[in-house]
């Protein structure tokens, strides 16, 4: 795989079915390249998209596929699935939680799990991250007794932890103040220039509007279809 | 449908229960000895569920095995006493407690205790999405929330079923003395009771222990996982998990009694 290959990409992907409240997608094309931001304005009532589902080889397109890093999501075997999904950080749309780990153990868990890499080592990432986005310090407590702005941007740790390749931040604003958008945009700037893709979802006009913004490709939702805007 | 189609139905259904039931617990002991299906998280949740099963369940076993050893052991060493059979007391204990009344009750605490609520703890991350949170960070629940949780179970019933005999019988070994019956020697009181223990009975106590936790734990598993969407199914999933567990517990102590006795 070249430098420069894009590390997602959709082709003529069609889910039809309404999956638990997900929208359809028709024909959807599109691709990730290293090092950018790709922004996909939703629409009000249809925000709950497979899309990041399908860029995990979580959801099976019923037309068209879904590839990472060049191969075909269902190409792939389990292990080879499980290893890279460990690449992807994610702020789910919805619960996003293991209930019965605490918040730093969630958010650790993947590095923990899949790297050799000292807790330690991992634990200062994650607190690095977490003074990034303007914690004072990561969570030690259950999901479920942290206030839901904080659980939301340790969300945000979570997704950018180990340096993924892909990063899917699915309305990642929800319940969070607009005063820290400057923080989360300025982690995701330095995700690129890392060499991550960025695919962001958003329902928020003035988070897909703001000035600090990196250069970012636009896309946006039209029913089941995916435009790409001309500013994009 | 006739009455024999319905049976036939019924049949074929548990036979598919059963049958997955054992590719489940099949790809689980497979897994499991692979040590790379171990890192760190993986064993955490293996130390956590051995706390919770096992560590946590001493103080009730102790209980429920100290008044067994009341009941049990006095008993036999007042009736064989009179029946002039004191020498057959540790072949008798070893019968009862060992070989049928520890395996059974552990099997039953460790399944009212752990069994439900794993079977409602990994209902509810199905039911709320949990179980996608993990596959979407690369981790298989089977290997992380599977595994370590049914070798948990298979060892915290060994373990407790070994305490629960050793405190049945210092409890009615105290007991006898109490109330003036029985050897009064506890070295005598200790080589009666090992003279009554078989090699048949060390395979005896590992199959009622290690099998029946492995069961609990595959059966309480594969019920809480098998709930969809809705929060009303996992206490059905619960109730299905403890009345299969018990199920499986009577039929597989059945045939290791016989197996190994007759």
């Amino acid at each position: 795989m070249n430098a420069n290959d894009p590390i997602l990409e959709f082709r003529d992907v069609t889910i039809a079915t309404a999956l638990r409240g997900h929208a359809g997608l028709d024909q959807v094309n599109a691709r990730f390249r290293p090092g950018t931001l790709t922004i996909i304005q939703v629409e009000p009532g249809n925000e709950q998209l497979p899309l990041a589902d399908l860029a995990e080889g979580l959801l099976c397109p019923e037309e068209g596929h879904v590839s990472f890093q060049g191969e075909a999501w269902t190409a792939m075997l389990p292990e080879q699935v499980l290893q890279r999904r460990a690449q992807i950080g994610r702020v789910f749309d919805g619960h996003g939680w293991i209930s019965n780990l605490n918040v730093n153990e969630n958010v650790t868990l993947s590095q923990r799990h899949h790297t050799r890499r000292l807790n330690a080592e991992i634990l200062a990432e994650a607190e690095t991250l977490a003074r990034a986005f303007g914690l004072s310090e990561l969570p030690k407590i259950r999901p479920a007794l942290v206030a839901h702005q904080d659980l939301r941007r340790s969300e945000w740790i979570r997704a950018f932890l180990g340096r993924p390749l892909l990063v899917l931040l699915e309305r990642p604003m929800q319940g969070v103040p607009l005063e820290h958008l400057p923080r989360l945009i300025s982690v995701v700037r330095e995700a690129c220039v890392q060499k991550a893709a960025v695919l962001w979802l958003t329902d928020n006009d003035r988070v897909e509007r703001h000035s600090e913004l990196p250069p970012a490709t636009r896309y946006a939702m039209r029913g089941q279809t995916m435009v790409k805007m001309e500013n994009g | 449908m006739t009455f024999i189609g319905t049976i036939g139905q019924h049949t074929t259904t548990r036979m598919r229960t059963a049958a997955h039931l054992f590719a489940v617990l099949g790809s689980i002991l497979a897994q499991a000895t692979r040590l790379r299906n171990w890192p760190r998280t993986t064993r955490a949740v293996f130390a956590r569920q051995v706390l919770f099963t096992g560590v946590e369940a001493l103080r009730f076993v102790s209980l429920v095995a100290f008044l067994t050893g009341i009941s049990v052991v006095v008993q036999a060493q007042v009736w064989l006493g009179k029946a002039g059979q004191s020498a057959m007391l540790g072949s008798v204990l070893i019968a009862v407690i060992l070989r049928e009344v520890a395996p059974l009750l552990v099997n039953f605490i460790v399944i009212g205790r752990s069994g439900t609520a794993i079977a409602v703890e990994l209902a509810n991350m199905k039911v709320f999405g949990e179980i996608k949170v993990l596959e979407a960070q690369g981790l298989d629940a089977l290997l992380y929330l599977a595994i370590p949780r049914a070798l948990a179970f298979a060892l915290s019933v060994f373990c407790l079923t070994i305490w629960f005999t050793i405190v049945a019988f210092i409890s009615g070994y105290a007991f006898g003395i109490l109330f003036g019956v029985g050897a009064t020697d506890p070295v005598i009181f200790m080589n009666t009771v090992l003279k009554g223990l078989h090699p048949a009975d060390v395979y005896n106590l590992l199959a009622k222990t290690l099998v029946p936790g492995l069961f609990t734990a595959g059966i309480c598993i594969m019920e809480g996982l098998s709930v969809r969407h809705s929060i009303t199914e996992v206490p059905q999933a619960a109730t299905r998990a403890v009345v299969r567990s018990i199920t499986a517990l009577f039929i597989i102590s059945a045939i290791v009694s016989v197996l190994t006795y007759i």
